[in-house]
């Protein structure tokens, strides 16, 4: 992508990446097996598309990919609305992936979410957390010296060295 | 005995089941479809647009595979833009016709791609060619195509007339495809349909609340009833 | 006839605090008859790297040979050590390189990385069969006996354990999930990782030092 803005000289559009993608699956025909939902903000305006692994591609107002697409698209199918705010799409995104991570097995521990506008892209990575570990209620520890074993070798590496600058305060020549 | 193995679609991939078809009539042709996209059961996207430019005024239905289809339009789409800047002129729908039957036929073991192109050109004025699984090509004065087409032969065969004008074909796209999408579980969805004359390509939609009606078997099931819209009704309580 | 189940064996690797430890059993089978109770699964890297790798015995001496050939170019170029977080990188996308022809092997990477401030820290790390990484921060395991693996671990890890703690850990861990393993046992070896920040220097300056601990636990 970062070469074809170069040699364009343009910013990159949404669609280039998604025919690079698309094109790349289809040579594959499937033996890649890879789902993907690509989302950003060009020339052209807010964009989704999905792509499927062998290369056929769809362009939505609201998209869901992988094992609990069905549980997230049953989210966006009643509660989706033209021309959301930022808070109003986040929290339906939130509640789609929640559905996802609690109805399908293969889903599952938090809620990772992007956010891109024209001007930045603000990654909220595990934005939630619904499943956090609780403190164990009983320990298993065993007592040292449990295990028997028939050899040991140990080996004592140092590994720390003393630098003594050989001249204080001179920068390296770079020019 | 050799039997003949057609190419059945790998498993999971996404599957437009599909209703398609495009008439000539006078001044044009229209091509029409529905908006359904399977991957097995699961509808993937409900309002896909299987009408594809290719042309300024040429367009194709695409049935069958989803990725092969798109990856032979977005060549066809690239093959007619560097024909118009060699040669000058728009290409005629025969030589789109062609490229689509040239990778179709030529890739026949690994694409599951059936097509109907259609649009109008100086030479011929109004064409359509359908363009079927093994790689044929036929030209026709009325083709329908994808899964849903099979229940709706009789019906075109029956329907058709020769010399209709275009509110009589709208209409006739819009009824066959209603009810091919109603017998068929893998079409659905709304109907799409392109005007395509030489003056231009105009879009038609019909939402899926307002389909054409036919038989729904009231004389079995009994009438449908209006539901009120009085406030009385209550939801079924669920537990929290 | 899985290629994966073939030959059988084990790899576990735990974080503990300012430790780490890896894990293997030492057998080497055809499907369910033993040959070997002495088969090598864990390789060192570096001084600080190891490296398990559980799956076809074949694809075991070629990979092992390849990360050799590998980390050994590296080192020449960039006139440093390999750390282990881009060990894993290099497991990962030797892996990938072989996406359709895949090796039948899944690396647990064990070491202990080196952090800005100059201080080292546990790492592990494994893949699947064709590169994908997974970084842990309490175990990771591999083989045929990993679903037991799973188990056990999540009912004995737990967090910041003295490296004695973690000895213990690891090697009940290995030991009572390859009990339940008909491909997996025969014996088991653990290396543990330490990291001690101590003034033994006669400058009295603070000096760090790892300590490899390699020990054949026997079952209880």
């Amino acid at each position: 992508m970062e070469m074809h803005a170069l040699s364009t000289g343009r910013k990159p559009r949404v669609v280039t990446a998604m025919t690079m993608l698309k094109q790349m699956l289809f040579q594959y025909q499937g033996h890649i097996g890879a789902a993907l939902v690509l989302g950003g903000v060009d020339a052209t305006g807010p964009q989704l598309f999905t792509i499927h692994p062998h290369g056929s591609t769809d362009k939505l107002p609201y998209v869901t990919m992988g094992s609990g697409s069905l549980a997230a698209m049953a989210v966006f199918e009643s509660g989706w609305q033209p021309n959301m705010t930022r808070e109003q799409a986040l929290e339906l995104v939130t509640a789609a992936i929640s559905a996802g991570i609690f109805n399908d097995l293969g889903s599952g521990s938090n809620v990772d979410a992007c956010v891109i506008t024209a001007t930045q892209t603000e990654m909220l990575r595990n934005f939630v957390k619904p499943n956090e570990r609780v403190q164990k209620e009983r320990s298993y520890g065993f007592r040292r010296g449990t295990t028997a074993y028939k050899k040991e070798e140990i080996r004592s590496l140092i590994i720390s060295e003393d630098v003594r600058p050989v001249r204080e305060g001179e920068e390296m020549d770079t020019t | 005995m050799q039997t003949v193995d057609i190419q059945q679609l790998k498993s999971g991939e996404v599957n437009l089941g599909t209703s398609i078809m495009a008439v000539q009539f006078k001044d044009g042709v229209i091509v029409g479809a529905d908006s359904r996209t399977t991957t097995g059961s699961y509808i993937a996207n409900r309002v896909t647009d299987k009408l594809t430019h290719v042309h300024d005024r040429i367009y194709c239905c695409r049935s069958g595979s989803a990725a092969d289809t798109q990856a032979i339009a977005d060549i066809v789409h690239y093959y007619l833009q560097m024909h118009t800047q060699q040669s000058g002129a728009p290409p005629s729908v025969n030589f789109a016709a062609n490229t689509f039957q040239k990778l179709c036929y030529e890739n026949k073991d690994a694409l599951s791609a059936g097509i109907i192109v259609a649009g109008w050109d100086k030479d011929v004025g109004p064409s359509v060619y359908n363009i079927p699984l093994g790689g044929g090509l036929f030209r026709q004065p009325w083709a329908i195509g994808g899964s849903g087409s099979t229940y709706v032969y009789g019906y075109c065969d029956a329907t058709y007339k020769d010399g209709w004008g275009k509110e009589e074909t709208i209409e006739f796209v819009k009824n066959t495809l209603a009810l091919a999408m109603s017998r068929d579980g893998s079409s659905g969805g709304v109907i799409r349909m392109c005007v395509i004359t030489e003056e231009g390509v105009e879009r038609l939609f019909v939402p899926g609340d307002k389909l054409p009606k036919f038989w729904e078997g009231a004389e079995v099931l009994g009438a449908s009833v209006k539901r009120s819209d009085s406030t009385d009704q209550t939801p079924m309580a669920v537990e929290a | 006839m899985s290629i994966m189940e073939y030959n059988g064996g084990s790899v576990i690797a735990m974080v503990g605090k300012d430790c780490v430890a890896i894990a293997s059993d030492l057998r080497l089978g055809v499907q369910s008859l033993s040959i070997s109770s002495n088969f090598q699964k864990i390789f060192p890297v570096t001084d600080r790297v190891f490296v398990g790798l559980p799956g076809l015995a074949s694809d075991v001496t070629t990979l092992h040979e390849q990360f050799r050939y590998r980390v050994n170019m590296y080192t020449i170029k960039e006139e440093r050590e390999i750390e282990p977080e881009t060990f894993a990188q290099l497991v990962s996308s030797t892996l990938y390189e072989r996406r359709f022809g895949p090796y039948f092997i899944e690396p647990v990477i064990a070491g202990m990385q080196k952090t800005p401030s100059g201080s080292l820290k546990p790492f592990i790390a494994a893949t699947d069969l064709i590169g994908c990484l997974n970084f842990a921060k309490d175990f990771v395991v591999a083989g045929t006996a990993s679903s037991k693996l799973f188990g056990v671990a999540e009912g004995l890890w737990e967090p910041d354990l003295e490296a004695e703690d973690l000895f213990e850990t690891i090697s009940q861990t290995l030991l009572n999930a390859v009990d339940r393993d008909a491909f997996s046992g025969w014996g088991a070896v653990v290396h543990l990782m330490c990291f001690f920040e101590g003034s033994t220097h006669p400058l009295a300056q603070p000096r760090r030092s790892s300590t490899n601990r390699i020990a054949s636990p026997v079952a209880p």
